[in-house]
């Protein structure tokens, strides 16, 4: 199970778009993905850690360093299938390199 | 627009405003929807800050440089009370940071302000919005609208030819 941690700063749940979004696509390429949202402000390095991509809407300023992937996932809020796909391929390429499961 | 957005839109929350940046125009929005008792007083210092901290700009050209930029202003759901889009037409294109690259700056000319005191069904509203702006000709047609009543009823898809006759 590849786990994938989405965030937003707003309150707007972005990043539940985000995770539908991306479960849906990765699962439709064959990858058993599971995405959790949550706010940019309730994260820290323990959560991270946790995770094997970190898909946030932009990148964010974090007072400790990310030592996973990050795949900036904003484009996908469009909801146009072309603006998303190069985020998809994005996460695609990640697993395919760290060879995730 | 989408039946579940449109139910929030209400002609007495549809605005166009003068102010030359994003604090003039939401002092100016948070007084009137403070009067209309649809918020807390620390709304208007709160979707400041949030605009600061998380922009929510929204790069239209991405889509087709055609576009106006639109932007979806937003606070925490315990600074609302009420849930609501207000729409507001900007007379002068107003700089706010893009949602996706924070660093870059965008002229909007609509905002979408979501007023949410639900802290449940929030996914719904956003995705709609942008369902209705990426819709071929309806951000188009909707910023050449000069009144209130002409935006309302652009979002309403009423009347159509009444409302391109007074747009145009």
């Amino acid at each position: 199970m590849i786990k994938i941690l989405a965030a937003c700063g707003a309150g707007v749940n972005s990043s539940h778009q985000i995770k539908d979004a991306i479960e849906t696509e990765m699962k439709k390429r064959g990858y058993t993905v599971k995405a959790d949202a949550v706010m940019i402000k309730d994260i820290n390095e323990d959560m991270v850690g946790q995770y094997d991509i970190f898909t946030p809407i932009s990148k964010p300023k974090l007072s400790f360093e990310v030592k996973i992937p990050i795949v900036e996932a904003g484009p996908i809020l469009y909801r146009i299938p072309s603006m998303a796909e190069p985020v998809y391929d994005e996460v695609e390429k990640v697993i395919k390199k760290f060879s995730l499961k | 627009m989408a039946g579940g957005v449109f139910k929030l839109i209400k002609k007495e929350l549809i605005f166009i405003e003068q102010g030359k940046t994003s604090t003039e125009v939401f002092n100016s929005v948070g007084k009137k929807l403070l009067k209309l008792g649809l918020v807390t007083e620390n709304f208007v210092d709160e979707i400041i800050k949030r605009e600061s901290d998380y922009p929510t700009g929204i790069d239209m050209s991405a889509v087709d440089e055609k576009l106006p930029s639109i932007a979806i202003p937003h606070t925490e759901t315990e600074y609302c009370k009420c849930k609501n889009v207000v729409i507001v037409k900007l007379k002068n294109g107003v700089e706010f940071k893009n949602m996706i690259s924070p660093e870059e700056n965008l002229t909007v000319n609509m905002l979408f302000i979501i007023l949410n005191n639900d802290k449940e069904n929030q996914t719904g509203i956003l995705a709609d919005i942008m369902d209705y702006v990426t819709t071929k000709e309806n951000l188009e047609n909707l910023v050449k609208c000069n009144g209130e009543d002409d935006i309302y009823h652009r979002l309403a898809n009423k009347n159509i030819e009444s409302c391109e006759k007074q747009c145009s």
